[in-house]
């Protein structure tokens, strides 16, 4: 979520000298049970002041307050403010879902605005939005936010609007509806008293007359009222001035500016136009716009004596000048000389990105309208303001600084592609990335950042590792990069080592856009390695994030989602991999075949065999040439030859052999599938050739399902050889290596003898029988076409103990001979003939477990 | 709205105020001010008016110049 700045999110202090105006606050008491309360005036109309005083001290109550910024032409940032202001309300209580709703780091979905409507709809308590300065929203969707709050948000809510302009809101109607109350211009003009009490207050003595004329001239204005008093308070001849002012012809802004300035030494001015291009201007920054080491000292005199300046300078509290005054400032400043005004900008755009606010420095280098220093700050910031979905703001400064387009800048095109990605614009990005790489000279972190971005697109630049830059936000991005290049190269340990570092470079800067590409990919490199539990624990947190769905994560989140299903399917549960895939997201050649090759898995195991195996040949032949991590190209192959040789299509699985070897000679999956296709031969010689090297892997790569399907391959083909000991051996060792794994698929595939010599290991006390329980269960058809009675389930319950016949009659107090009957009624349903029989196929069947 | 355009405001401005429109041509009519420019966009014509505003300026009327106008 974007980052709100506290002092936007509540009213601003009032001014000194402030005037509690009661008459309209009597108005707006009046109009309070209406939908819309609107202030719509120009400003120095004494609009917030007025709705601050208003408000009082129900803000942080019931009243929520957000100021609103040029920038918020970003939906994202205006409703991130919106949300946090509303959810730091008391009225809003815990239960509310507004505590569960995020904004997208992407882009704000229409869905977003309708739970944001639903959720204030469903509060049981008035809750008051007031948004001031609303001229600055600016874009359709948040226009259609505002008119689904005022439509949709229920009889309790209640939306006061503040700005210089009227708000795109059906006005007519609402009036007509008597669900709006409004305030003008000519509402918010003072009455003569209300002036009289304004002068008044700051510590004028005039009489009735001058005060009468002062009103008369202004016009009730508040902002022309206040600048009168200031040049007026330490006027040697007020009545001088009064004679001036009622018969310039210049606007009544125009003149008081003058005479404000008139009554100030030059040096002071000077330091005043100086200060002007920023609206807030922090101790720090003033000495290096005006160039004076004392600027602080003459800032906090004109303070004191004159009133022209508010604010001390300190952090949080900086220097402001009245916003008429400031423009006429930086008006005068460019009669100078316009290199002036973007000679300042370009000093507080530097100012700001050393203080680490790239989002200021910005807002002044767009302004200065020097390409080279917005370049500049895009490739000093870019890393960062990406990673943290800032992609408005850098998008802004990229078209800014990109105006002529003349060569290429890596620093912009690589910025630009981060923002076509967060938008989802795959085809753009690509182009931007091939203008990047034009680029033949950048600076070491532009091409760092570069490299980065190709990386984690599954590009392969044509450069070495260079260290991994200082700053942590380009570090996140260049470790996150080379994670992903390892884990397509099937280094998955370094890609484990380089992601695990990046995510959390990513953390410690707040960059959540890589932390959730980091943490899918490491998804993937877990499951490559192995580490099914750990990777389903990463895939299912990437998965589960808010706005993974997002155009700009969805590509990650299929990579997230392709792990879990097949996570899924190796835990024997086919529904869920199913599922999880069943849409098709945007996303690269390797992903897609892993998700097609996991649903169709899915698929086959739901009992569609011909179906399944059909998508798995698809998946394959959709891949063509590209390049899939070894892990999966194996996984693949493995679920496909299995389902071939299980249906019976020999060819098949030749065919699917061949693939792998063409591309993973060294695959020790192709052993398995030799091994797999002399047991369908009826060559168990064979097999147990084929497979001998599996069971003597040295060293021992940590082990994987596929150790647990050579054992279980193992055990049937000791089985065949009326080795039963062994073949009990082998099976206990699969379910060994397949517990910590949750690797219940291979159970479901192996060959019937061996289930049935896992009935054994039910028995209570044995060492994971309940592992074992689960994996007899798995591939359990549904427990349709047999009807127990209850008598007879609690018989069943108890056949794989190693309880005698006799002890259940007992422990179920009924006599053997009732015992007798039930187990026959039992056999009989599952057609079984042995106590061990009955326990394999009520397992199967999924009567028990 | 794109094209020429020409705004009115009330009273003489000074130079300072006059600064604030460098593109625009400035023309005093007696107890007026007419600026009047050409812009590309509405967001262009926006940002005078927001201009106009910041400095206090009373706006008086706002119109397009259709180019018969002109000749």
């Amino acid at each position: 979520m974007a980052h709100v700045a506290r002092s936007r999110t509540g009213p601003p202090e009032l001014p000194p000298g402030h005037v509690r105006r009661g008459a309209l606050e009597d108005v707006l008491d009046r109009g309070a049970d209406r939908a819309l309360v609107l202030l719509s005036a120009p400003p120095g109309f004494g609009k917030t002041s007025l709705l601050a005083s208003w408000i009082g001290a129900d803000h942080g109550r019931a009243t929520a307050w957000v100021s609103l910024e040029p920038e918020d032409r970003d939906p994202r940032r205006l409703w991130s403010a919106v949300l946090e202001a509303l959810t730091s309300l008391s009225a809003v209580p815990p239960s509310s879902r507004l505590h569960r709703l995020v904004v997208s780091r992407s882009t704000v979905a229409p869905e977003f605005l309708t739970e944001l409507t639903e959720a204030l709809a469903a509060l049981p308590t008035p809750v008051r939005l007031v948004l001031d300065d609303v001229q600055h929203l600016a874009d359709p969707l948040s226009r259609q936010g505002l008119a689904m709050l005022l439509r949709d948000a229920g009889p309790l809510f209640r939306l006061v609007l503040a700005g210089r302009r009227d708000p795109p809101l059906p006005l007519p109607r609402l009036r007509m509806d008597e669900r709006v109350t409004e305030l003008r211009a000519g509402h918010l003009q003072f009455a003569p008293d209300e002036s009289a009490a304004l002068l008044h207050a700051c510590g004028l003595h005039l009489d009735d007359a001058q005060v009468a004329e002062l009103h008369e001239r202004t016009g009730g204005w508040v902002a022309g009222l206040r600048l009168a008093a200031l040049s007026l308070r330490d006027h040697p001849h007020p009545e001088r001035f009064l004679e001036g002012f009622s018969g310039d012809e210049r606007p009544v802004a125009d003149y008081l500016v003058d005479e404000v300035l008139a009554g100030l030494a030059e040096p002071h001015r000077e330091v005043l136009r100086r200060i002007s291009v920023a609206a807030r201007v922090p101790a720090a920054l003033a000495p290096r716009l005006t160039g004076r080491t004392d600027a602080t000292e003459v800032l906090d005199e004109l303070a004191r004596d004159t009133g022209l300046v508010t604010g001390s300078g300190a952090p949080g509290d900086p220097y402001r000048l009245p916003e008429l005054l400031r423009s006429h400032l930086v008006a005068d400043l460019g009669r100078r000389g316009p290199d002036l005004v973007a000679g300042l900008d370009t000093v507080a755009a530097a100012w700001w990105s050393e203080q680490g606010e790239p989002v200021e420095a910005l807002r002044h280098a767009a302004r200065a309208g020097d390409g080279e220093l917005l370049a500049a700050l895009v490739g000093r910031w870019g890393p960062w303001l990406a990673g943290r979905g800032e992609h408005a703001a850098l998008g802004r400064a990229v078209s800014a600084a990109d105006r002529d387009g003349a060569r290429p800048d890596a620093r912009l095109a690589t910025a630009a592609v981060h923002g076509h990605l967060a938008r989802g614009e795959s085809d753009a990005a690509r182009d931007a990335l091939r203008r990047a790489r034009r680029d033949r000279t950048p600076d070491p972190d532009t091409r760092a950042f570069r490299a980065a971005t190709e990386r984690v697109l599954g590009r392969r630049p044509p450069v070495d590792d260079e260290p991994v830059p200082a700053e942590p936000a380009l570090g996140a991005h260049v470790r996150v990069g080379r994670g992903a290049a390892a884990l397509l190269a099937g280094e998955a340990s370094r890609a484990r080592t380089e992601l695990g570092a990046g995510l959390a470079l990513a953390h410690r800067a707040g960059l959540d856009v890589v932390a959730h590409r980091g943490r899918a990919l490491l998804a993937a490199a877990l499951w490559v390695a192995g580490d099914v539990p750990r990777a389903l624990e990463a895939a299912e947190r990437v998965v589960g994030e808010p706005d993974a769905d997002g155009p700009g994560a969805a590509p990650w989140t299929a990579i997230a989602g392709a792990v879990a299903a097949h996570a899924a399917l190796l835990r024997a549960d086919p529904a869920a991999a199913r599922d999880t895939t069943e849409d098709a997201p945007p996303t690269t050649p390797a992903v897609r075949f892993a998700r097609r090759s996991a649903h169709g898995g899915a698929v086959f195991d739901l009992g569609e065999g011909p179906a399944g195996l059909l998508a798995l040949q698809a998946a394959r032949t959709e891949l063509g040439d590209a390049d899939v991590p070894g892990a999966l190209a194996a996984a693949a192959a493995l679920l496909e030859h299995r389902a071939a040789l299980e249906l019976g299509h020999t060819t098949a699985a030749g065919a699917v052999a061949a693939w792998l070897a063409g591309r993973r000679p060294a695959s020790p999956a192709l052993a398995l599938m030799r091994g797999w296709g002399a047991v369908a031969a009826g060559d168990p010689a064979a097999a147990r050739e084929a497979i001998a090297p599996l069971l003597a892997r040295r060293p021992r790569p940590s082990p994987d399902a596929l150790d647990v399907e050579a054992w279980l391959l193992e055990s049937a083909g000791r089985l065949a050889r009326d080795d039963r000991p062994g073949a009990r051996a082998a099976a206990r060792h699969a379910v060994g290596l397949a517990e910590p794994l949750g690797a219940l698929r291979p159970f479901a595939h192996a060959d019937g003898g061996v289930r049935a010599l896992l009935v054994d290991e039910l028995a209570t006390g044995a060492p994971r029988a309940a592992f074992v329980a689960r994996a007899l269960a798995a591939g359990a058809t549904s427990p349709g076409g047999i009807a127990l009675s209850v008598r007879e389930h609690d018989v069943l319950t108890r056949l794989p103990s190693l309880e005698s016949l006799d002890e259940i009659a007992s422990e179920l107090d009924v006599s053997i001979n009732t015992i007798k009957t039930h187990v026959r009624a039992l056999y009989g349903k599952l057609g079984v003939t042995t106590r061990r029989d009955a326990v394999l196929v009520a397992h199967e069947q999924g009567l028990l477990g | 709205m794109s094209g020429r355009f020409e705004i009115r405001v009330s009273g003489r401005l000074s130079d300072r105020a006059r600064a604030a429109f460098p593109d625009m041509a400035v023309v005093e009519v007696p107890a007026e001010t007419v600026l009047s420019g050409v812009s590309q966009d509405d967001d262009e014509v926006h940002g005078i008016l927001d201009r106009i505003q910041a400095l206090g300026l009373e706006l008086v009327s706002l119109r397009q110049v259709r180019e018969t106008d002109e000749s």
